[in-house]
């Protein structure tokens, strides 16, 4: 049985939304996770970083290929054709990449708002969604384990690194309350049993996790932001950077959309 | 600085079941960097299903010399060869002297 | 030296015998192959740069994710690579910081081909097929080099340089069966690689007492001229069955021989070229320079005596 069947057509319309949202995500952390590659601390990490890239756009793959088989849209089309209005990526993402220090507390956050999310959808009712829930899963288990050893090696590699650390995590803090936007149709997703509870409200869970883990590191977890203050990147409140990373990502495949590549 | 960083070899098992064998060598700067690095370095396209990592001065070897394989000959009782007799000693009592069905 | 040990170690490598990092070695055995081996991994590395400004662009999903992940394995070739030549060049103290050093300082050599631009998505396919194909010729050859810690990671990267001619066999075969753009696009990319293809091997060897030496202790085992004959074999028919132009008018096969005869390759351009006069060799060090500096903290940090856990 197709995806989303089984809901009413308001319901396959939200669970549209909701894919589209995490394929945008994963799109755009898996393109800026990917210029790192050649450009990374040591060769080794290259390597190890790269992985993480390649899983993030492999996951954004299997998400635009689950809206495919609901709207009929191609998933290059998805991914690589639609203006920076209508991408729905939290806007922490699309944030240039910065120093290590940046790169690896957006990487761990991100990643943990993400198994918050993926743990919920493990449990969906719609065996597709489950599935693919599960498989990614899998992979976000290394992104965690990568993130929080580079933390810990931050965290307690002197004076510059502790700062720098320290002052990239007030920075993807404030932007990260952006992850978890209301959106409208969050409700209907709930209300057509796909979710337990609505993905937003997910933000509290995020906060204590991110505070524990911070705290073994001895790293502060920076204060919260009053709603409202956040980035809207998930209803089109997006900076020139994604529109600069759009127009890269696009550069060949828009020339000729309709020939083969 | 980066010199200080410790050179760890990386075994893997390539099954169940079977040992592990030598993949290869990377550098971090401890044994949790060591293992979050090696799957991936060597274990991206899945070709273990575990590895181990250890710190290179960890491991002694003996002097391999240049000696011929195999065993000298006053040492063959060590391995099989040094009981092809059994073929002919089991006739004596009626087998078929079929070693390999022991 | 008279103690025998040069002659014993000549005897060994004469019945096939393999060396491995500890063994006694010859001190020039020792620094011809740390030549060799340092000069492989600064390749790979340099290698990665021009595909690499190309992740950001690929088109679709799939090429991208195929372009990352060759880009990825060229930099775990020079890993394993850079590896090998650490342990190889402890005795003369050379570590490998100071192996990129000497790269970003433009005292180390690296293959010709990647100080070329890469203008277009059809020199992705060109180079991960065609440079690809040219320097699987040489590393195959060397899986039977002397040198065993050498040898073991060549069969590794054998292996992933063969994906990566997949992946750009595939990039070239769809480009040629597309529009006309696509497959004007994939015979400008021929036209500037071919020169630098036939370079890739190198100008014929000379009968140095020294290349003698490299080949008597099976260091090496082909000539330049066997490799790119080699590769001509395969990649020439190829190239024309696609229904692409080969620059080069002199390009022939001799039917008796089974061998390409070509035009010469400016050698006085491969010549600039290797000393670091390459289109792109200063911006690509020049980016290399910039990473290391700007990563260097990180470094550090790992080396802090606080981080001791």
């Amino acid at each position: 049985m197709p995806l989303g069947d089984e809901l009413s057509a308001e319901g396959r319309a939200a669970l549209g939304e909701y894919l589209l949202l995490m394929a945008d995500d994963e799109l755009v952390i898996g393109h800026r996770d990917s210029e790192w590659c050649a450009f990374a601390p040591l060769i080794e990490e290259d390597v190890a970083f790269a992985s993480i890239a390649q899983d993030e756009i492999s996951h954004a793959a299997l998400f635009y290929e689950l809206i495919e088989s609901m709207r009929g849209l191609g998933r290059d089309q998805l991914a690589f054709g639609r203006p920076a209005s209508e991408m729905r990526n939290a806007t922490l993402l699309e944030r240039e990449n910065g120093d290590w220090a940046f790169t690896i507390a957006r990487h761990y956050l991100y990643d943990l708002a993400d198994e918050l999310r993926l743990e919920q959808l493990a449990k969906c009712h719609l065996p597709t969604l489950r599935a693919v829930a599960e498989r990614i899963r899998r992979e976000e288990h290394y992104h965690l384990e990568h993130g929080a050893m580079w933390l810990v090696r931050l965290s307690r590699g002197g004076s510059e690194a502790r700062s720098r650390v320290q002052a990239a995590l007030e920075r993807v803090v404030r932007e990260s309350r952006g992850l978890f936007q209301p959106m409208a149709w969050e409700q209907i997703l709930v209300a057509e049993g796909v979710i337990a509870a609505r993905p937003s409200h997910l933000y509290q869970e995020f906060r204590e996790r991110a505070g524990t883990a911070l705290a073994t590191c001895g790293l502060r977890m920076p204060p919260d932001v009053p709603p409202g203050e956040h980035p809207r990147g998930r209803t089109g409140g997006h900076t020139p950077e994604l529109r600069e990373l759009l127009q890269t990502m696009g550069e060949v495949w828009r020339s000729d959309p309709t020939a083969s590549w | 600085m980066a010199d200080d960083l410790t050179v760890f070899e990386v075994f893997g098992r390539e099954r169940k079941g079977e040992p592990h064998r030598h993949a290869g060598s990377l550098r971090a700067a401890d044994a949790q960097m060591a293992v979050v690095l090696a799957q991936e370095l060597f274990c991206r396209r899945k070709e273990y299903v575990q590895i181990w990592v250890v710190p290179r001065t960890a491991i002694h070897w003996a002097p391999d010399g240049d000696a011929p394989l195999g065993p000298e000959p006053q040492r063959v009782y060590r391995i099989g060869e040094g009981y092809r007799g059994t073929v002919e000693k089991w006739k004596r009592f009626g087998g078929d002297g079929d070693a390999s069905r022991g | 030296m008279s103690d025998g040990r040069l002659e014993a170690f000549e005897a060994r490598i004469a019945r096939g015998d393999l060396v491995e990092a500890d063994d006694w070695m010859p001190e020039e055995y020792r620094r011809q192959c740390f030549r060799l081996i340092v000069t492989h991994a600064n390749s790979e590395l340099m290698g990665a740069l021009p595909e690499r400004e190309w992740i950001p662009r690929a088109p679709g999903l799939k090429r991208k994710l195929s372009v990352l992940s060759k880009v990825q394995d060229e930099i775990g070739h020079a890993q394993m690579i850079y590896r090998v030549a650490e342990d190889l060049a402890r005795p003369f103290g050379i570590s490998r910081e100071q192996m990129l050093d000497d790269l970003i300082e433009g005292k180390a050599k690296f293959h010709n081909v990647f100080s070329y631009p890469a203008p277009t998505w059809a020199d992705v396919g060109v180079i991960a097929w065609l440079v690809d194909g040219a320097a699987l010729e040489t590393q195959g050859a060397l899986l039977r080099t002397s040198y065993a810690p050498y040898a073991r990671i060549l069969r590794r990267i054998c292996a992933e340089e063969a994906i990566h001619l997949k992946h750009g066999e595939d990039i070239v075969l769809t480009l040629a069966s597309g529009t006309r753009a696509q497959r004007a696009m994939l015979q400008d990319a021929i036209q500037r690689w071919w020169q630098p293809l036939l370079h890739f091997f190198g100008p014929p060897d000379e009968l140095s007492p020294n290349s003698e030496r490299t080949f008597r202790w099976r260091i090496r085992t082909r000539t330049n001229e066997q490799l790119r004959q080699s590769f001509l074999r395969k990649y020439a028919p190829k190239v024309l069955s696609l229904g692409m132009e080969i620059p080069d008018p002199e390009l022939r096969l001799d039917p008796e021989t089974g061998d390409w005869h070509y035009g010469d390759p400016d050698w006085n351009e491969f010549w600039r070229v290797v000393k670091g006069g390459g289109a792109r060799t200063e911006a690509r060090l020049e980016l290399r320079r910039m990473t290391r500096e700007q990563q260097g903290w990180v470094l550090a940090a790992m080396a802090d005596p606080t981080s001791a856990a």
